[in-house]
């Protein structure tokens, strides 16, 4: 509860005044000093769903990719290629990936979020990974292009079924978006790059300005009573009931993309052209299975299941362990995700979590919790 | 921050509330607050021992687990089983709706090392500026 010393070396976003004004408690997380809550955990995830919730998510390593001279926005690509298995390459201006680094052991180094535009391609990393990140991309491709960290920049998501309409208000071009898809437009006269995604399950926008412009259009937002403050509490609820997981929970350097069950990030060129960081051991599992899974779980009790906890079956054979879970407010009850050895995965399956000298009995549960509404034109 | 002057307080940030030869306990506005929404409270068995300063019960918010300290020894005679239904009660009503449970001191002098309400609240404001 006492004020933690390290906070003198956080990082603010500029969105950091708005925070006390709004009655934010403030926590320190990866480096920054971010809004956890507003006006509760649980009043703000229902909102995002049912109305418009708007997030501060300034503290992602925003990264331009931008050809040096005698490259092109295609060398570049495919020099990303080989640290990631996603499709840079097929990427079309004004387009979003959702993509992963791998390394040499197919183990995950991150997911980010990878989009282009005429002049250059641009990464959004998970704020805890950017550094390392960082030194990633400048190994495996500082030949071809320069690589700009954007701290000149802040971003907001504004997610939910009534983001459209909201926004619709300051640019009706944005209804025209497909999900994934990006386009840049003034909102406010502010100049912004405003793209169809998020990461909450909902349909929504992701908002990036210059730093200097977002706490005036940031403001101009949260004055419509269809939008509330969100904060890091609802961000991590309403992704892990849309299944979507965390970097350092449910994804790390010993997960791999098959494991976690995110091949759909891999297209048919990349697992036929091979090529990328770790494809050995990624294209085995995909021709051959995996040992473990990413499943979801359910609790059988209204108690959560926590991260950390280990899972049996019902023989008491340990099949694995939870990275994420908690408290699911839109499915009024316990949601969480973990791995367990595949012969364990099996829609239903019963288990029994095992944390703090307690039992929790729990079942194999199927992801989403609560189901994407994305649109998609 | 509510803290009513009638009650007794642990640094633990439990309330306690002195019924006839019983205690009603429950957590603070603070320690509320603090918490954030409460989705689970695990309620300890009737007739369960529980040892002054000791950990007894849990309580859950959205992201976290902590533990409930019994502020004094005794057993366990009721519990507010509302709470089972209705955690969020703790958030909305610390003192009253979302007590948890009462404890049957077996000693009576427990109760003097409990701080009173201005103590306590000068006890939040120190331990908040650490």
């Amino acid at each position: 509860m006492g004020e933690d010393p390290n906070l003198q070396n956080l990082r603010r976003t500029p969105l950091y005044p708005l925070y006390a004004q709004h009655g934010a408690k403030v926590a320190p997380f990866a480096g920054f000093e971010l809004p956890l809550s507003f006006d509760g955990v649980i009043s703000e995830h229902l909102a995002t769903r049912t109305s418009a919730g708007l997030f501060d998510v300034s503290h992602m390593g925003i990264v331009d990719l931008v050809p040096k001279t005698g490259q092109s926005l295609e060398t570049v690509s495919r020099a990303l290629e080989k640290i990631t298995p996603a499709g840079i390459a097929d990427l079309g201006n004004d387009q979003l990936q959702y993509a992963l680094f791998t390394n040499a052991h197919g183990g995950i180094v991150d997911d980010f979020i990878v989009s282009r535009n005429e002049s250059r391609l641009r990464l959004v990393l998970n704020a805890s990974q950017t550094d390392r990140d960082l030194a990633y991309i400048q190994d495996a491709m500082h030949e071809v292009t320069e690589i700009n960290l954007r701290q000149d920049l802040a971003q907001v998501a504004l997610q939910g079924p009534e983001a459209e309409a909201i926004l619709g208000l300051f640019h009706q071009g944005v209804a025209n978006l497909s999900f994934m898809q990006s386009v840049r437009l003034q909102l406010d006269g502010v100049d912004c790059e405003v793209s169809r995604s998020g990461y909450t399950g909902e349909d929504g926008f992701e908002i990036v300005m210059g730093s200097d412009d977002a706490p005036s259009l940031t403001n101009a937002l949260l004055e419509h009573d269809g939008i509330t403050f969100c904060g890091l509490g609802a961000r991590d609820t309403l992704r892990l009931e849309a299944g979507l997981c965390l970097y350092g929970n449910d994804l790390n350097e010993t997960t791999t993309p098959i494991e976690a069950r995110l091949a759909w990030t891999i297209p048919k060129r990349r697992r036929e052209e091979a090529g990328f960081a770790g494809y050995e051991i990624i294209l085995d599992q995909i021709a051959n299975g995996t040992q473990r899974t990413r499943v979801g779980i359910s609790s059988i009790t209204k108690r959560p299941i926590r991260e950390g906890s280990v899972l049996f079956d019902r023989k008491g054979t340990e099949v694995g362990f939870v990275t994420s879970g908690g408290f699911g407010p839109t499915r009024e009850a316990p949601v969480a995700m973990g791995y367990v050895d595949s012969g364990a995965a099996a829609d239903s399956s019963r288990l029994i979590a095992h944390a703090r000298d307690k039992e929790f009995p729990c079942q194999i549960a199927a992801m989403p919790f609560v189901q994407h509404k994305y649109k998609r034109n | 921050m509510n803290t009513p002057t009638e009650l007794r307080y642990s640094t633990d940030h439990e309330w306690v509330r002195t019924e006839n030869d019983v205690v009603r306990i429950g957590i603070t506005d603070f320690a509320q607050d603090a918490l954030g929404d409460v989705v689970y409270v695990e309620l300890p068995e009737l007739g369960l021992e529980v040892h002054a300063n000791t950990a007894f019960a849990e309580i859950e918010s959205t992201k976290s687990v902590s533990d409930i300290f019994a502020p004094l020894s005794g057993e366990i005679t009721e519990v507010n089983s509302a709470l089972e239904d209705q955690p969020e009660l703790v958030n909305e009503d610390p003192y009253g709706e979302g007590w948890v449970c009462v404890i049957r001191p077996t000693t009576g002098n427990e109760l003097d090392a409990l701080m009173d309400a201005a103590s306590y609240e000068k006890f939040v404001s120190e331990e908040s500026q650490e």
